[in-house]
C-alpha cells in the first residue's frame, strides 16, 4: 500500500512514531553518553578547580624512607641473630611429636618411687591468631569486640574439644591468661609447645627427687604448675611417711 | 526563493526539470519541450500542429515530439479555454477552509465571469477568424438567429448560426465542421468548472473583509479530454494555464526573482492573441482587473481603444503590450506604433522569446518549473486540488524534521560548546593541577612508602621480640622456674618443723602458690612462716594474706590453721591481679592493663 493511500491521521502517527523512534534512538545513542560524558568531565573540572583553590597538599612523613630503609636492615641483621639464638634456645625443648619425653617421665617417676596416677596431654587453645600466608604469629592488634568474638570462638573450640578429648584421651585445660608461664608456651612459639598433665603419689622426698630428676631431663621440661594435697591423710599409720598427691602440669 | 516555496519543492524533491508546454488557439496547437538547467530554461523542441480535432492535433504534436527524441512526461497547456479573472471574495488570504470548500466557493464566484468567457469562441467568432465571415455578415446573421428566437408562431424556425451562415452566406459545410472541431479545443457543454486560485500580494485597504483573489476556472469535461488526448500518448497533463493574464508578471532577464516589470502604481497590460485581445489593469503588479474581447485584424485597434477606456484610461500610467499575433518583428512594431498613436500614450513591450514561443507558454513553464519565480501566474491542476503549501502534509512532515533537525544541531551544539568550555577551562588549569596533583602523589607514594617500612619494622620488631621472649623464657624463665620450685620444696623441707603439718600446697599460676598448714601452735605457725619466708625471699616471694585461726586438726588436737600466699607479684600487681580475677586482662582500662604486661 502506498504511503500516500494511508488516511492523514494514520500518516501522522506514523510520522510521530518515527520521530519518536528517531529522537529516542539519538537520546538514548548520542545525547545521553554525551552529556554523561560532559558531567564527568565537569565534575572533573569542578574537582580541579576546588584542588587549585585548596591543594591540600598532605604533609610529607616526618620519618626519611632512607633512614628506615636503613633501620630496616639493621633490624634485619638483628633479627638473623635473635632468630638465631631463638632457634639454637629452640633445640633445648623436647621434639614436638617424640614421645621420648614421655617415655623418660615415666622412667623417672618409677626411679623416683612415685606413683604415676595420671598422665595425660594437656590440651589448651592458643590465644594468638597465626598469619595464614607467612604462618608466623599475626601482630595484628585484636579489638575489644574482635577479642571478645575471638573468646567465644576459642570456648566453642575448648567445647569441642573437650569432646575430642574424651574420645582420645586428655585433659582439656582453661584458657590460659597473659603472663603465666603455660600461656607463654602456648602462645609465643610458632608451634605451641606441648603440656603434660601428670598426677603422681608418693612420700615428700621421692616427689622431691621426681621433680629433680624432671628438671635434669636432657631436654627443657618445666613443671608449669604444681599442686600438692595429702592423700588419705587419716589412713597412714604413724611412722611412716604421709602420701602425698600432687597434680603437676609439665611443659615441654 | 521564499520558505514556502523551498518547502513545496523540497516535498517533490525538485525532481521536475522538463515540461512539454503546448498552446492551444484558433491557429492549432504548438507545442514547445523545456528544459531546466539551474536557473535557466531552455528550448529543446517545438513542433506545431494545425489539425482541427482535438484527439488529431495533440496525436500529431507528441508524435512530432517523439520522432525529435522528446521523452518527457509532464505538459501543460495554455489554452484560451481557461478564464482568469479578479474576485472580491470575502475569505481572508490566510483562511484555513478545507480544499473542497474553498474550491466550490471559488467554482460559484467563478461561475458569471466564466460564462462570459466562454462568448469568445464562440462558432461566430471562429467564422470570422478564418475568414468565412465578414464582421458585418457576423451581425447579420446574429440579428436573423435573434429575429427567429423571438419571433412567434408557427413559422418561426430555430436555427442555429452555422445554418444560418451556410443559408445566409454560403459557408461551406467542411469549413463549418472544421470550425466546430476547433471550437471543441475551447467550449465544452458538461458542466462543471474546475478552478485555481491564488490570493494577491496587495490587498485593497478600502475594502475591510473583501480579499481580492486571482482566480483561474476551465470546464472539467473540455480539462478531462485534454488530459485523455495527452494520457493517450504518455503524457501526463498537469496543468492548464490562461492565455490571457499569463504574462502579468514577465520575467526579469538576469534576476533570480521575478518582479514586474513596471512598478507603476496603475499599469496596463495589452494582450494581443489570435482572435482574443485582452487587458490587464495592473495596481503594483497586481492583477485588478482583466477584460477579453474577441476580434479580428480589422477590429484590433478599435477593441484596444475599448479595452483601455474600459479598464480606466485616465488613471493608466503606463502600458506594456504583449503582442502573440504578429509573426514578424515589422508588424509588431506596427502594432505597437498604431496603438501608440490611439492610445496617445507611450507602449513598451514585452517580446516573444522566440517565433513559436509565446510569453503565456514562456510563463507557464516557468511557473510549473518553478512557481516561486511568478507569483501571479495562477493555473488549473489536472490533479486533485493541493491544500495551502503549509498545510500539506509532506511540508509539515518536512517542517517536523527540519525542527527534529534543528533540535538536534541545537543539542549538538550545546553539548560541544558545553565540552569546549569545560576542555579550554580545564587545558588553562592543567599545567598547575598537573603539577599539585604530581606533588600529592609523590607525597603519597612517600608516605606509602614509609608505612610500608614502618609496618615492616614493626612486624620485624615483633618477630625479634617473640625471638627474643623465645630466648627470655627458653634461657631464663624455665630454668628459673625450676629452680624457683625445687627452692620452694627445699625451704619447705628445712623449715617444717615437728609442730607443723603441711596440708595443701595449691598453685595459681599468675598468683603464685597458696600454702595451706596446721601448727600446734600459733607461735610455731609463725616461725614456720618468718622462716619459710626468709628462705625464699632471695627468690623474689613475698609472703601475702597469711592468716593463722585455730582450728581442729589431726588426732582431734587443737592447733592453728596457717594459710598463706607466696607470690612473685609486688602489691600493685598483687591488687590488681586480685581484683581480675580469671578475666583477660584486656577486660582492665589500657593504662592498668600496662602494668600487668
Amino acid at each position: 500500500m502506498q504511503f500516500k493511500r494511508i488516511l492523514q491521521q494514520y500518516q501522522w502517527i506514523v510520522l510521530g512514531a518515527v520521530f519518536l523512534c528517531v529522537f529516542a534512538t539519538y537520546v538514548k545513542l548520542r545525547f545521553i553518553p554525551f552529556y554523561q560524558d560532559i558531567a564527568a568531565q565537569n565534575t572533573q573540572l569542578n574537582a580541579d578547580e576546588k584542588l587549585l583553590k585548596n591543594p591540600n597538599i598532605p604533609e610529607e612523613p616526618m620519618e626519611d624512607s632512607e633512614y628506615l630503609s636503613g633501620e630496616l636492615d639493621e633490624l634485619n641483621k638483628v633479627l638473623v641473630s635473635a632468630a638465631g639464638q631463638a632457634d639454637s634456645f629452640k633445640q633445648r625443648l623436647a621434639p614436638i611429636d617424640s614421645q621420648e619425653v614421655l617415655l623418660k617421665i615415666s622412667e623417672v617417676a618409677r626411679t623416683s618411687r612415685v606413683k604415676v596416677v595420671q598422665n595425660l596431654p594437656y590440651l589448651v587453645q592458643r590465644r594468638v591468631a597465626i598469619d595464614e600466608q607467612t604462618g608466623k604469629i599475626s601482630n595484628k592488634k585484636l579489638s575489644k569486640a574482635e577479642e571478645r568474638k575471638q573468646q567465644q570462638k576459642l570456648r566453642k573450640q575448648a567445647k569441642r574439644a573437650r569432646k575430642d578429648t574424651q574420645k582420645y584421651g586428655g585433659v582439656v585445660g582453661a584458657l590460659t591468661r597473659e603472663g603465666e608461664l603455660m600461656d607463654k608456651l602456648v602462645n609465643d612459639f610458632e608451634e605451641a609447645r606441648p603440656l603434660q598433665e601428670v598426677k603422681v603419689e608418693g612420700p615428700f622426698d621421692n616427689l622431691k627427687v621426681f621433680i629433680e630428676a624432671i628438671h635434669a631431663l636432657p631436654w627443657q621440661v618445666t613443671i608449669v604448675k604444681l599442686d600438692v594435697d595429702v592423700k588419705d591423710q587419716q589412713k597412714m599409720p604413724q611412722g611412716l611417711p604421709q602420701l602425698l598427691s600432687a597434680k603437676m602440669i609439665i611443659g615441654m | 526563493m521564499s520558505f514556502e516555496s523551498f518547502l513545496e519543492k523540497i516535498t517533490t524533491f525538485n525532481t521536475i526539470d522538463h515540461v512539454l508546454v503546448c498552446e492551444a488557439s484558433f491557429t492549432g496547437l504548438r507545442a514547445t519541450a523545456v528544459n531546466k538547467k539551474g536557473d535557466n530554461l531552455t528550448v529543446a523542441q517545438e513542433v506545431s500542429s494545425t489539425q482541427f480535432e482535438l484527439g488529431d492535433a495533440v496525436a500529431d504534436v507528441m508524435e512530432q515530439l517523439r520522432q525529435k527524441g522528446w521523452k518527457g512526461q509532464h505538459v501543460v497547456l495554455v489554452t484560451p479555454a481557461v478564464c482568469l479573472t479578479v474576485l472580491d471574495l470575502n475569505i481572508p488570504t490566510n483562511n484555513k477552509l478545507p480544499i473542497a470548500q474553498m474550491a466550490d466557493s471559488m467554482q460559484w464566484e467563478m461561475e458569471p465571469a466564466f460564462n462570459q468567457h466562454q462568448r469568445v469562441m464562440l462558432i461566430g467568432q471562429l467564422l470570422q477568424f478564418y475568414g468565412h465571415l465578414k464582421a458585418a455578415e457576423l451581425e447579420e446573421v446574429l440579428h436573423k438567429q435573434t429575429e427567429l428566437a423571438n419571433a412567434k408562431g408557427s413559422a418561426a424556425v430555430y436555427k442555429v448560426f452555422g445554418e444560418l451562415a451556410r443559408e445566409m452566406f454560403g459557408v461551406k459545410q467542411a469549413d463549418l465542421a472544421n470550425c466546430l472541431k476547433r471550437q471543441k479545443w475551447f467550449v465544452s457543454e458538461s458542466e462543471g468548472i474546475k478552478c485555481g486560485w491564488r490570493a494577491l500580494k496587495h490587498q485593497p485597504l478600502q475594502a475591510e473583509g473583501v480579499y481580492k483573489w486571482l482566480v483561474a476556472g476551465m470546464n472539467q469535461g473540455l480539462l478531462r479530454e485534454w488530459q485523455a488526448a495527452f494520457a493517450k500518448y504518455g503524457a501526463q497533463l498537469e496543468a492548464c494555464y490562461p492565455l490571457v493574464g499569463s504574462g502579468v508578471t514577465p520575467r526579469s532577464e538576469g534576476k533570480r526573482r521575478v518582479e514586474p516589470v513596471v512598478n507603476a502604481e496603475q499599469h496596463m497590460q495589452l494582450e494581443l492573441h489570435h482572435g482574443v485581445i485582452a487587458g490587464v489593469a495592473l495596481e503594483h503588479g497586481d492583477p485588478r482587473q482583466i477584460q477579453t474581447m474577441s476580434c479580428s485584424q480589422d477590429t484590433l485597434l478599435t477593441h484596444a481603444a475599448e479595452l483601455y477606456q474600459l479598464l480606466g484610461a485616465d488613471q493608466m500610467q503606463s502600458i506594456t503590450l504583449i503582442d502573440s499575433l504578429s509573426s514578424t518583428t515589422e508588424q509588431a512594431e506596427q502594432h505597437k506604433d498604431d496603438l501608440t498613436n490611439i492610445l496617445g500614450c507611450t507602449i513598451s513591450k514585452d517580446d516573444k522569446p522566440s517565433e513559436k514561443v509565446s510569453v503565456a507558454m514562456r510563463n507557464a513553464a516557468l511557473h510549473f518549473l518553478d512557481a516561486s519565480q511568478l507569483v501571479n501566474v495562477v493555473s488549473v491542476s489536472a490533479h486533485e486540488p493541493l491544500p495551502p503549501v503549509m498545510q500539506r502534509f509532506a511540508v509539515r512532515a518536512v517542517l517536523a524534521v527540519m525542527a527534529l533537525f534543528a533540535v538536534i544541531v541545537l543539542s549538538e551544539t550545546g553539548l560541544y560548546l558545553s565540552q569546549f568550555y569545560i576542555q579550554a577551562k580545564s587545558n588553562s588549569i592543567a599545567a598547575d593541577v598537573g603539577k599539585i596533583r604530581d606533588s600529592i602523589k609523590r607525597i603519597q607514594d612517600e608516605i606509602k612508602k614509609v608505612d610500608t617500612l614502618k609496618a615492616e619494622i614493626k612486624q620485624k620488631k615483633l618477630e625479634k621480640k617473640q625471638a627474643d621472649t623465645i630466648v627470655q623464657l627458653v634461657s631464663k624463665e624455665l630454668p628459673q622456674r625450676n629452680d624457683h620450685l625445687l627452692q620452694i620444696l627445699k625451704a619447705l623441707e628445712e623449715t617444717v618443723t615437728e609442730d607443723l603439718v603441711m596440708e595443701k600446697i595449691s598453685e595459681d599460676t599468675i598468683l603464685g602458690f597458696k600454702l595451706s598448714a596446721w601448727s600446734l601452735s600459733e607461735q610455731s605457725a609463725q616461725e614456720f612462716v618468718k622462716y619459710f619466708q626468709i628462705a625464699i625471699h632471695p627468690l623474689g616471694f613475698q609472703v601475702k594474706d597469711m592468716t593463722i585461726t585455730e582450728e581442729t586438726g589431726r588426732l582431734g588436737l587443737i592447733g592453728y590453721a596457717l594459710n598463706f600466699s607466696i607470690t612473685l607479684l609486688n602489691d600493685k600487681e598483687w591488687n590488681l591481679r586480685k581484683q581480675l580475677g580469671n578475666r583477660p586482662i584486656s577486660s582492665l582500662p589500657a593504662n592498668v592493663a600496662n602494668t600487668l604486661r
